[in-house]
């Protein structure tokens, strides 16, 4: 029997699904998207997994880092998400335990129309020849990163998967899908390097011993970003059933 | 049409040192068996640290004992991962050679650079340079073999010069292949005159196509004197065989289901690296489900040896209609089947499936 989650989703914390919903995607949105994955502590990835979700092996910390351009819709803002790589049945995954955006009325906007809470923080993503610098700041810096010796590399070496999220509908938990689409016109891959990270702010206090243990791999893209509807639905108690539903089924 | 075991030693958690000696207790039994009902070959894969997946750190031993307890069945050491980190070369050469002195000439020699961030991150190893490794271990171990000094300055690994003993019984070498999955190693493969070892599953019109490309390069392969061509598809698959045909697919379904999950649960390089040296997750992945039929079929794979006697000896025969020479069978996943139908299933197939397909004649499936 494979591995499953342990965790009990935080109401509290989880965005509000409702009829809201975004049913159409966003305009494509020129950005720069900085992706930095880890080694993690196995048993702190599998702490923050709902049941529903199995770990990797080893665990795996993912750092996501959007700046989208001013030319965007929605003119420039800056996103950052934290997440434990997993399984959705057999589907690879990633399950973002936390998440800041520097603009408070998309923040809203992402919970309103997708479900997605964030925190507001400053942030920073800064490139420069040898390296790309992100900085998370609420009160104190939550998260400084880097990745080093970027080099170009074919766009089609990058990969991307959707994140899942607790949500809530109707005082009952569930995780939802959240998919982007990447049309991705340079890479440039490196080193990460994670330098201060605030396991219990990411967490939302639940947890103090995630962190960034062996590097694995970064990437630094360029690429037109759509956020797509809500689709998919997954119940998070069940261990191994892989209850994926579609949304309309759930919320109508 | 030769048919395998193939032997992954998966252990259901909890791992207790109970589990880990009954799976491999029972593999080598599961290997003395086909021994003896006419199985061709048993391979023992080479996997670290995959929890559940593969308890197979140390093929080369358990290798060793099944060439003692085994008589004529063909011992697949495979596959040896092909990176420095992992299994120096030299060590490589020296275990296949006794292993073939052991055995007494029953070796195949199957190579691989590892699809798993869990297992090349385990070791610090590179995966930029894996297929490189790969390619500089099976130009260069035949080579060790055949030369009475041998050295080599390489770009992954060199070696001053020096004997490199034993030597296999087998001449020029055993026979060797490489693990295909990835669209294109097909042709890694026939350039190098290596066997194809399937170690994941596709659809037969996808598999035709690459097969033809492949026999077309070896054919006109031409190779040093000191070499072995091995022109030769062996793919992979489940095998469950019953006389109740939803039975069959039950337990059939329950295999290859557990084993899909166990491998999935597997950290593929791809995954988390960014590199163009894994252009696909790799492995065993990607299975298509056959879930038109009744509950029971869910989860048997189109094209798995999975039913009746006369399901799979249809089903074989259209594997061998496209060019497939040989099917290496996973025959249970951690234990999901007692090991008592296991035995059962591979005594049914040996005695109403590979007679039938053993002598050469190809009918059609479906006729």
């Amino acid at each position: 029997m494979p591995l499953d989650g342990v965790n009990q989703i935080d109401l509290s914390r989880a965005g509000r699904l409702s009829r809201e919903l975004s049913k159409s995607p966003t305009p494509q949105m020129p950005a720069t998207v900085l992706q930095l994955a880890t080694e993690a502590p196995a048993e702190v990835c599998r702490s923050l997994l709902p049941s529903a979700l199995h770990p990797v092996n080893p665990g795996v910390l993912v750092i996501m880092a959007y700046e989208v351009a001013a030319t965007a819709e929605r003119g420039s803002f800056r996103t950052v998400e934290v997440g434990i790589q997993c399984r959705a049945g057999a589907r690879a995954r990633r399950y973002v335990v936390g998440a800041a955006i520097d603009d408070p009325s998309i923040a809203a906007d992402m919970e309103t129309r997708w479900g997605y809470v964030s925190t507001v923080a400053d942030i920073k993503l800064e490139r420069r020849y040898e390296r790309i610098d992100l900085t998370v700041a609420a009160d104190h810096t939550v998260l400084r990163a880097s990745l080093l010796g970027p080099e170009p590399v074919t766009p089609a070496a990058v990969m991307y998967v959707a994140g899942l999220r607790p949500t809530v509908y109707r005082d009952e938990p569930w995780i939802a899908q959240f998919e982007r689409a990447f049309e991705i016109s340079r890479a440039d891959r490196g080193r990460p390097l994670v330098s201060e990270f605030d396991s219990l702010w990411w967490t939302g206090g639940e947890t103090p011993g995630l962190s960034a243990t062996e590097p694995i791999s970064g990437s630094f893209t360029r690429a037109d970003v759509t956020l797509n509807p809500t689709r998919f639905l997954i119940a998070p108690g069940q261990p191994r059933s892989a209850d994926t539903r579609r949304l309309a089924d759930v919320i109508g | 049409m030769k048919f395998g075991l193939f032997l992954e030693l998966s252990v259901s958690r909890p791992a207790t040192p109970e589990a880990e000696v009954r799976v491999f207790r029972h593999s080598v039994e599961d290997a003395v068996l086909g021994d003896k009902l006419g199985f061709d070959h048993v391979w023992v894969v080479e996997h670290h640290f995959l929890a559940e997946y593969s308890h197979s750190g140390a093929p080369e031993v358990l290798l060793g004992a099944l060439a003692n307890a085994t008589e004529r069945i063909r011992l697949g050491h495979g596959v040896v991962v092909c990176v420095p980190e992992i299994n120096h070369p030299v060590r490589v050469a020296e275990r296949i050679a006794v292993l073939d002195i052991l055995s007494g000439g029953r070796v195949d020699f199957g190579t691989g650079r590892s699809s798993t961030w869990t297992e090349l991150g385990g070791f610090y190893a590179d995966p930029d340079r894996t297929k490189q490794s790969w390619s500089e271990y099976v130009e260069t171990i035949p080579r060790m073999w055949a030369s009475p000094l041998f050295s080599h300055e390489g770009v992954t690994f060199s070696i001053p010069e020096r004997q490199i003993l034993p030597r296999p019984v087998q001449q020029p070498h055993p026979p060797m292949w490489v693990a295909v999955s990835s669209p294109g190693t097909e042709i890694d493969a026939a350039e190098r005159g290596l066997g194809w070892l399937g170690v994941n599953f596709s659809g037969y019109d996808a598999l035709a196509v690459r097969i033809e490309k492949y026999r077309d390069i070896m054919a006109d392969l031409e190779l040093d004197s000191f070499r072995h061509k091995n022109n030769t598809v062996h793919t992979v698959n489940f095998l469950y065989c019953h006389e109740d045909a939803d039975h069959a697919a039950e337990r059939g379904g329950k295999l290859a289901t557990e084993f899909q999950y166990l491998a999935d649960q597997n950290l593929h390089t791809r995954e988390v690296v960014v590199t163009p040296s894994y252009p696909t997750l790799g492995g065993i992945p990607t299975i298509s489900q056959r879930d038109a039929g009744s509950e029971k079929t869910k989860g048997v794979p189109e094209g798995a040896c999975v039913g009746t006697p006369d399901q799979i000896v249809e089903t074989i025969e259209r594997w061998q209609s496209i060019g497939v020479d040989g099917i290496n069978f996973i025959i249970n996943s951690a234990e999901v089947l007692d090991a008592d139908e296991v035995r059962q299933s591979m005594n049914l197939f040996a005695e109403k499936v590979m007679p039938r397909l053993k002598s050469g004649v190809v009918t059609m499936a479906g006729a």
